[in-house]
């Protein structure tokens, strides 16, 4: 392994609300970096996905990202930003 | 890939319990409570011969332990649970979960209620094997207190539980073998094991 | 894996042993304590994944190009999480074993996918993940960790199920989370599956621990057919085209027999792990 500066991926949460219904950046990613995860397990019921809050959506693998930028053409709210970090000479 | 799946949000209502109901749990402790049951042996045994004292004190405990499962197995299928339901619904659906499971659910009953334990170490619940251990039992430690050491380390409190075993398989259907095969004489803890015969 | 095969095993392969898969149905509540309202953490595949966990650190630091960090938080979680696995790798053949043992069997959602592609799954034929055991009666309580339901299978139609999966090139694997009870039966692939990725992509081996076996190829009988090939999951089996045979890595191979089973020709075999000196530590 040798070292190598992987992009940043900013989400807008105040964008992305509702994203275990939209899943459009979690289906299309070609290295699968993004997971969502519920805020909230309440007994006896599920969680509504509608609900906005419900469900975060978050980077788990970073170092996967190669800034394709497919996930932001694909977000229908705009929530996604890929950049490579500026300096990232190693 | 899944696609977005528009169905109807799963909700259940809310008084589902997957407990024991505590109301079975006093009853049956009441009317089986290990230190109860030594104390109308005690003066049956009182007196008698090692071999007679222990001949009438295995006597004494099988027909507790019919009783006691009796009475788990009456009450537990009055007083149900989600967990049991969904357990009959699947064995009805799958024509195999019964054993061991639905007989597993009234030895736990049993001993739960009337032993000093939170929960019964299961040590197989398999297509033809079911086994569990008691650890702290309160039918040892009184027989030791209120008719001595010499009955007590002949362990007749064993045929109890072996006919408790017994009566929750073949109450529910199931022809099985119940061996000890471990004592708290010897060791730690008292274990029982159920075979399905013929398996 | 002594502490499996020592003290899980009783001496022989630990995920043969009826008892780790026994399970009580009940528990009392203890005198001043209510109902559980909150999941435990190993039943939320995701809480190892949370923002702040050494996990994300690791993920983070590797993304920065700052691998010495990396290498030592990865060190740190292996050396952690070394007695107590996550997952063990199992052959077809022997997860029939398994299911010949008949604890309750309830197949269900993939908790990673629910994470990693967001799926709903919620059919018997979408269902890849498999909870065993009588917890599994209790699943109702918690509606949303089993996402889509459960479908509680006999013995027949689990084996018709695994095998389903099998040909569709899922591997095998069980859970125990760490602890000494096996509580899931998962069909996995990558990059979904959360112990596959862990271990392949960040060396967190306790993650997924390789099966008992090697896989093998007898050249006699390969006919290069490449029936096989496409179905490793581990980088491990390629076509050697001067040869025209099937090539495994037998340092890769984590011994889940998806080449074997996807073979025409019997020309694939387990050799076992422990009796090759030179693998008998590669776990």
């Amino acid at each position: 392994m040798y070292p190598v500066i992987a992009p940043r991926i900013k989400i807008d949460q105040q964008r992305c609300t509702t994203p275990f219904a939209c899943k459009r950046c979690l289906q299309i990613c070609p290295t699968a970096v993004f997971s969502v995860h519920e805020t909230k397990m309440v007994r006896m019921e599920e969680t509504d996905k509608h609900e906005p809050g419900n469900y975060r959506l978050v980077v788990v693998y970073r170092d996967k990202c190669s800034a394709c930028n497919r996930c932001v053409d694909a977000c229908p709210e705009g929530a996604l930003t890929v950049e490579m970090p500026t300096g990232g000479q190693l | 890939m899944t696609a977005t799946r528009e169905r109807q949000r799963v909700v259940l209502p809310k008084d589902y319990t997957f407990d024991l109901a505590e109301e079975m749990v006093d009853r049956i402790k009441n009317e089986f409570y290990p230190h109860d049951t030594v104390a109308e042996l005690a003066p049956k045994v009182a007196g008698k011969a090692p071999a007679e004292a222990r001949r009438i004190a295995e006597e004494h405990f099988r027909d507790y332990g019919r009783r006691w499962m009796d009475r788990s197995l009456e009450l537990g299928n009055q007083y149900r649970d989600r967990a049991y339901e969904t357990l009959l619904a699947a064995a009805a659906k799958t024509g195999e979960m019964a054993f061991p499971f639905i007989p597993e659910r009234f030895i736990e009953i049993a001993y739960l209620s009337t032993q000093p334990i939170y929960s019964l170490p299961i040590t197989e619940n398999t297509k033809n094997a079911f086994g569990y251990k008691m650890v702290f039992c309160d039918t040892i430690e009184n027989l030791r207190e209120q008719c001595g050491d010499a009955l007590a380390d002949q362990l007749p409190c064993r045929e109890g539980c072996l006919a408790a075993a017994e009566r929750a398989f073949t109450a529910n259907g199931f022809d099985v073998e119940v061996t000890q095969d471990a004592s708290i004489i010897d060791g730690d803890f008292c274990q029982f094991s159920v075979r399905r015969k013929g398996a | 894996m002594c502490r499996m095969c020592d003290s899980l095993g009783g001496g022989g392969t630990w995920y043969l042993n009826p008892k780790n898969y026994s399970n009580r149905m009940y528990k009392l509540r203890e005198p001043g304590k209510g109902p559980t309202t909150q999941l435990g953490n190993s039943a939320n595949a995701g809480a190892s994944e949370n923002a702040g966990s050494a996990f994300a650190r690791a993920v983070e630091a590797k993304a920065n190009g700052e691998l010495e960090t990396f290498n030592g938080i990865i060190a740190e979680m292996n050396k952690r999480a070394l007695m107590r696995p996550g997952a063990q790798v199992v052959p077809l053949h022997e997860v029939m074993d398994v299911l010949d043992m008949g604890m309750p069997v309830a197949a269900m959602m993939c908790i990673c996918r629910k994470g990693t592609r967001a799926c709903e799954e919620c059919s018997l034929s979408e269902y890849s993940c498999m909870g065993l055991g009588t917890g599994m009666l209790k699943w109702e309580r918690w509606p949303e960790r089993y996402r889509g339901g459960v479908e509680f299978l006999s013995t027949k139609q689990a084996k018709e199920w695994v095998e389903y999966w099998d040909t569709k090139g899922m591997m095998h694997m069980l859970m125990q989370e760490g602890g000494d009870f096996v509580g899931g039966l998962c069909n996995c692939d990558y990059p979904d599956c959360g112990p596959i990725r862990q271990r392949i992509d960040y060396g967190l081996y306790a993650q997924l621990v390789k099966g008992e076996y090697v896989c093998f190829v007898d050249w006699d009988k390969c006919n290069g057919c490449g029936d096989c090939l496409g179905r490793c999951h581990y980088n491990a089996l390629k076509f050697e085209a001067t040869m025209e045979k099937a090539h495994i890595d037998q340092f890769e191979c984590f011994g889940c027999g998806l080449c074997e089973t996807a073979c025409p020709r019997d020309a694939i075999s387990y050799l076992d792990r422990k009796k090759i000196p030179g693998l008998a530590k590669v776990w």
